[in-house]
């Protein structure tokens, strides 16, 4: 299937599908190929959903990858192409008609949105239409059963579809020509101004209103995904806490209620607590990109995203992860351009996620007094605003830095979409987009996800301290803080953080904290356990307290304290800038189609958060003398 | 480059000069004024503008600009029976005659 963005090539695409769809990757770039199958009696033809294109005349690599696939002789080439035509643009679709049909391949003409045309007092006859172009051609209105399944027993047998006698031209001036005649001997009456959609355009894309409006909706949006999903998040977290209870109580044996209790489920709950957040994202995003109006978050947006480099659509992708970076990554699909998405993508996780927020608050606790207090405004709210911009400037820095990295060779590929009319989106497309968003997220990232969280429940866990152990270094079987504290000292986890600390030694940052940090791979929020598990705390509710007061065991610095503000300051800017979440790692894995992206995202954001960490450990060391 | 593409990139636009008389950058239209496309403005490589030319900016169509940005850019125009967003520096790649 080929098609301009936006003709209703996807809508046609599932309703000829069904669930029978298998979303992937090309081959080597990070373009989504769709193909489902679809059975009428017993023949089944297999379809692929092309990127939605306006020409076959590729500006961009990810335009080269169809020109490839229709090339002769690509193992890809189909059998026959259905060519979607907008009725409500039909100057632009016969374009891409006439190109088609020089490929030499069976190709059926499907018009969509001919309901519109007539609501717009516009017509076209079909039969003229399809002797004009020499193509077949048929009508699908989205939700006509009947017109689909006439559609379906042609796409069986395309050997009688007719070809015309010569194919249409394609120099400029010979087209314009072609289409020109072919819309008149077809009678076609252009559809009139749509109505609806000037007047709404006229109040949501007003200077001020418009920007006031725009404004509301995103900030509801955001609250969406931070506020509506957090209790179900909860939930889930809950339930999956409940079942580690109980096999906890069950299972006798320590390491295996462990692995069952923490690895297992706890890898498990921890795949399932993004999915109210994807669902209600991917919901969101389909309401907008169906109703139009995501064309019109583009408009409004594109100057400040052009800044960085990228362009408006990329704006909702940055507010997502804001919330989470991993649904923020799979928002990145609604970018057309391969180039913008990567840049996006690999730049997102360093905007302030939620998993960052416990850790902010304990650090930001250790670092400025609750009292303090700069004019009317208390100083660590403050910091934390100041955590939140930093995390944002970084994004767009890197993203520009991306964007010319990536640039390549060739002329800057120019910006460009339709202003689709407004519309109602409908049930069926919306519960759609959350399934197959929500699916394909299990399947694909879910896997990863779960060993990685193995994986480091097993660095955490392993080798299991026996009881003789822990009564020889002298300690209290019935104290769980400290047989938790002794368990991780023994730990590879330990002797990982012990082998590491050296690189972190200028940081300020003692074995304990670079403990911390591998847990924290696994979710951010769980530093603020493991370095709690680490220093014995007796209050897990309050653990800065006990910070406060912690020095270091040995080696040059023993005694002095450990969490001095330079190290604190050090801390926060290194959890503000480094990739330390697996499920962001897996989903860039996922949604880039290679380990090479996720491999540089992980490394330019640890080199970055190292020497910024640094630099700011110097800095306030310097201020504060 | 293969079979497929290479006789479209191999297309030719009529160039023209925006400094020619009656004619205008099409970035530059005021908003509501109505134009008709003259030719494409000179340059290395016309990649863009057989784009532009492929989304409906074809040589004797009608456009007309409907709204600037709250920042001046990008400019949406109404162009054959719909609407198309474009950025100021890409628009400015096609020449208009007014009318």
């Amino acid at each position: 299937m080929v098609g301009n963005p936006n003709a209703g090539k996807s809508t046609l695409f599932n309703a000829l599908t069904g669930l029978n769809v298998k979303v992937g990757n090309y081959p080597g770039v990070t373009v989504s190929r769709h193909t489902g199958t679809t059975s009428l009696a017993d023949q089944t033809v297999l379809l692929e959903d092309l990127p939605g294109s306006y020409s076959l005349d590729p500006i961009s690599p990810d335009e080269e990858l169809i020109a490839e696939i229709l090339e002769s002789g690509s193992p890809l080439r189909p059998d026959a192409l259905l060519v979607v035509l907008d009725a409500t643009s039909l100057q632009r679709s016969l374009g891409l008609l006439a190109q088609v049909q020089q490929l030499g391949i069976p190709t059926l003409a499907v018009l969509t949105f001919s309901d519109e045309l007539a609501r717009r007092q516009g017509s076209v006859d079909l039969t003229r239409l399809s002797q004009a172009v020499g193509n077949k051609l048929m009508v699908v209105t989205a939700g006509n059963r009947a017109q689909l399944y006439d559609l379906k027993l042609a796409l069986t047998e395309p050997e009688t579809w007719p070809a015309p006698p010569v194919p249409a031209p394609t120099e400029p001036r010979h087209v314009t020509g072609w289409i020109t005649s072919v819309l008149r001997s077809a009678g076609y009456q252009a559809p009139a101004v749509d109505d609806r959609t000037r007047r709404l355009d006229a109040v949501l894309l007003h200077p001020v209103a418009g920007t006031l409006i725009f404004f509301v909706t995103m900030a509801l949006f955001f609250q969406v995904i931070f506020a509506v999903a957090a209790p179900l998040q909860g939930a889930v977290e809950a339930i999956f806490g409940r079942l580690a209870e109980l096999v906890r109580a069950h299972v006798g044996v320590g390491w295996l209620s462990g692995l069952l209790a923490d690895g297992l489920i706890g890898g498990v709950g921890g795949v399932l607590v993004f999915l109210p957040q994807i669902a209600l994202l991917f919901a969101m995003i389909t309401v907008l990109e169906a109703t139009g109006y995501m064309a019109r978050v583009a408009f409004l947006m594109d100057r400040v995203m052009g800044r960085a480099g990228l362009e408006g659509r990329a704006f909702v992708a940055m507010l997502s992860s804001v919330a989470c970076a991993v649904p923020g990554i799979m928002a990145t699909r609604t970018l057309p351009s391969a180039r913008d998405r990567l840049a996006t993508m690999m730049t997102a996780p360093l905007m302030t996620c939620s998993a960052r927020l416990p850790v902010y608050t304990l650090l930001i606790g250790l670092l400025v007094p609750p009292g303090a207090r700069l004019g009317p405004i208390g100083l660590q709210g403050l910091v934390m605003f100041g955590l939140y911009l930093l995390g944002a400037v970084a994004a767009m820095t890197a993203a520009w830095v991306f964007k010319h990295v990536l640039k390549g060779k060739g002329p800057a590929l120019p910006f460009y979409m339709e202003m689709p009319s407004y519309r109602m989106p409908g049930l069926r497309e919306l519960g759609r987009a959350v399934w197959d968003a929500c699916a394909s997220f299990v399947r694909r990232v879910g896997g990863i996800i779960l060993v990685m969280s193995l994986l480091i429940w097993a660095l955490l866990s392993l080798p299991v301290a026996s009881h003789d152990e822990m009564a020889a270094a002298g300690i209290d079987l019935d104290d769980q803080v400290a047989v938790a504290a002794f368990q991780l000292d023994q730990s590879a986890a330990a002797a990982v953080g012990k082998t590491i600390q050296p690189i972190f030694e200028p940081l300020g940052f003692d074995w304990r904290i670079t403990v911390g940090l591998v847990g924290a791979m696994g979710a951010r929020e769980v530093f603020v356990a493991t370095i709690s598990q680490v220093s014995s705390a007796e209050n897990p509710d309050d653990p800065g307290a006990t910070l406060a007061e912690m020095t270091w065991l040995s080696g040059p610095h023993a005694g002095d304290r450990l969490f001095t503000p330079g190290v604190v300051a050090a801390l926060l800017i290194y959890f503000a800038f480094a990739l330390q979440c697996t499920s962001t790692i897996a989903t860039l894995r996922r949604e880039s189609g290679s380990w090479k992206w996720p491999a540089i995202a992980f490394g330019y954001m640890t080199g970055l958060a190292w020497v910024s960490a640094w630099l700011v450990k110097l800095l306030v060391e310097a201020l504060l003398g | 480059m293969n079979s497929v593409s290479l006789p479209l990139c191999d297309r030719c636009l009529e160039v023209c000069d925006p400094q020619a008389a009656g004619c205008l950058a099409m970035g530059r239209l005021e908003c509501g004024q109505r134009a008709f496309i003259a030719g494409y403005r000179e340059q290395e490589d016309m990649a863009v503008c057989r784009r532009l030319f492929d989304l409906g900016f074809a040589q004797g169509v009608e456009v007309q600009l409907i709204r600037r940005a709250p920042m001046r850019d990008p400019l949406v125009f109404q162009v054959g029976g719909g609407e198309m967003l474009l950025r100021r520096q890409d628009a400015d790649r096609i020449v208009v005659r007014v009318v």
